[in-house]
């Protein structure tokens, strides 16, 4: 069994528990213990990733701190460093490029590499994987799982089929034997809903989906019915594609909160805070948007989603806020605790070379003070300025509820289209 | 466990291909020969950038045993020692 004449040779890699990894590379006397990288110096938030020896309590990435600690209560629990991470994945993707370029970063522990042009420079496949394990290993002192394969999907999947640092290859042929008996939740893409819905079709495991009529699947599925039939049987074509990173389709931030809280005035705050950081992040990369999505978790983490679109793209913090408060002050079921609330804006376009002056624009010293405090952030830092609002102290007593109050100001030139 | 320090120290660096290393530094007085260097990454501050150094000094007897956090900062050059980080 191998790859066919004509096959890409495309390799996933996969680091193994990455930021707990880091962790433990940074600090020997972690080496060999349980743990466990977490998202919020509150201890509130969620577990980022789990140490394998913290895995063996049953611990998983995304469960609570709580939940966490409940199972694995002599673990190691270290509060995360976003720039530690990425600072060793940048790293990371300059280990890749030195084997091809074409290199298609997936999140900031996977990406993608097409080695098919590299055969002659640095041999057969799992050669060039054991060179770049080495050559990680070596460099960071991290370890990775690598699939290979002739497409994304099935480098995917065989990434995920020996771990902690594996190396499996996965052509075309293998797919029956090795892919189809395993539950067909296991296949990338299937999502828990989507194995509700065949698991009650009785598509059980995925050659079941393999094997599935077309129609069948379409009727339930729709278009994504045949897409998913193709995956099910390794059937891929999407190229690794080294600019993918850069095509932006949202930006988001999402705070949990250091307690439940149902108090409107602090919750305003934090969307405010919210909106701060998400049109910052829009400025800096020369984007504006649309489309402004509230996220609300509720204490007993139901969460909700809910979407507004306006005409006019937007990039300053007052309108996002405008509209985010506005979706909480309808949606919040009121006196209801919140664990977590979250500000994303898509429907983006890029305005790097783009400027369209309006005449009278009343909020035009509003946008020059912006243009004022984004250059004293980039100069000095993010914390170097902000506003007295977002300075004041824990949540008050419970305050004024949604609708009752004056609407907060801003963006007057946004309309609605619901 | 995990000490927070936050204090400025001396630091004697090398400078090699492009390669910053904390080679020793003094903190109250006693000084640190680093044994190794563990991690090091980086972040920005604004226009100015934070060297981090996750290193173990030698012990007095030559030992391996607490973990130093130095930083190193663009804005004002000056080198700080964050955390020490002991094993329980």
């Amino acid at each position: 069994m191998g790859m066919a004449r004509g096959d890409r040779i495309i390799l996933h890699v996969d680091m193994n528990a990455f930021f707990a990894a880091v962790e433990q590379q940074a600090n020997p006397a972690l080496r060999g213990k349980p743990v466990l990288v977490y998202g919020n110096p509150d201890r509130r938030g969620v577990i980022a990733t789990a140490s394998y020896e913290a895995r063996k309590y049953g611990v998983r990435a995304g469960m609570s701190t709580w939940e966490a600690r409940q199972r694995c209560p002599h673990g190691i629990y270290i509060e995360g460093n976003p720039a530690k991470y990425i600072d060793v994945s940048l790293r990371l993707l300059v280990i890749y490029r030195s084997f091809t370029p074409l290199v298609e970063p997936f999140s900031i522990d996977e990406a993608f590499l097409d080695v098919t042009g590299c055969t002659g420079l640095f041999g057969e496949p799992a050669g060039i994987a054991r060179a770049i394990k080495a050559l990680m290993r070596e460099e960071t002192g991290l370890t990775c799982s690598i699939g290979i394969a002739p497409n994304k999907l099935l480098a995917k999947m065989a990434s995920s089929l020996q771990k902690p640092d594996g190396l499996v290859s996965l052509w075309a042929e293998d797919v029956p034997q090795v892919l189809w008996p395993l539950p067909v939740g296991k296949l990338y893409g299937v999502g828990e809903k989507t194995e509700q819905h065949l698991v009650a079709m009785g598509i059980t495991t995925i050659g079941d989906l393999a094997a599935a009529p077309i129609p069948l699947l379409r009727a339930r599925f729709g278009v994504v019915g045949e897409a998913l039939r193709n995956m099910a049987r390794g059937i891929a074509s999407s190229p690794v594609d080294p600019q993918s990173a850069l095509t932006v389709k949202s930006m988001g931030h999402e705070i949990t909160l250091p307690e439940d809280s149902d108090n409107p005035e602090y919750l305003r705050r934090i969307i405010l805070q919210l909106a701060d950081q998400v049109a910052r992040r829009l400025r800096a990369d020369h984007y504006q948007g649309k489309t402004v999505t509230l996220k609300i978790r509720y204490h007993d983490f139901r969460t909700i989603t809910r979407a507004r679109t306006v005409q006019t793209y937007l990039d300053l913090a007052e309108d996002l806020y405008r509209l985010g408060w506005e979706l909480f002050s309808e949606h919040w079921t009121p006196w209801q605790k919140i664990r977590l609330v979250g500000l994303t804006v898509s429907n983006l376009t890029n305005t790097a070379h783009l400027y369209q002056p309006t005449l009278f624009d009343p909020r035009e010293r509003l946008k020059v003070l912006t243009a004022a405090v984004d250059g004293i952030r980039d100069k000095y830092g993010e914390g170097a300025v902000t506003r007295a609002r977002l300075l004041l102290g824990p949540p008050p007593a419970k305050g004024v509820p949604p609708g009752k109050e004056a609407p907060p100001g801003g963006a007057n030139n946004c309309r609605e289209r619901r | 466990m995990v000490e927070v320090i936050e204090e400025p120290i001396d630091v004697v660096a090398s400078f090699r291909r492009g390669l910053m290393r904390p080679a020793l530094f003094t903190w109250q007085k006693r000084r640190y020969n680093v044994r190794a260097i563990t991690l090091a990454w980086k972040e920005n501050d604004g226009q100015f950038r934070r060297y981090y150094f996750a290193v173990v000094p030698a012990g007095p007897d030559g030992d391996m045993r607490d973990l130093y956090e130095l930083v190193f900062s663009t804005r004002d050059l000056t080198w700080r020692l964050l955390k020490v980080y002991s094993p329980d």
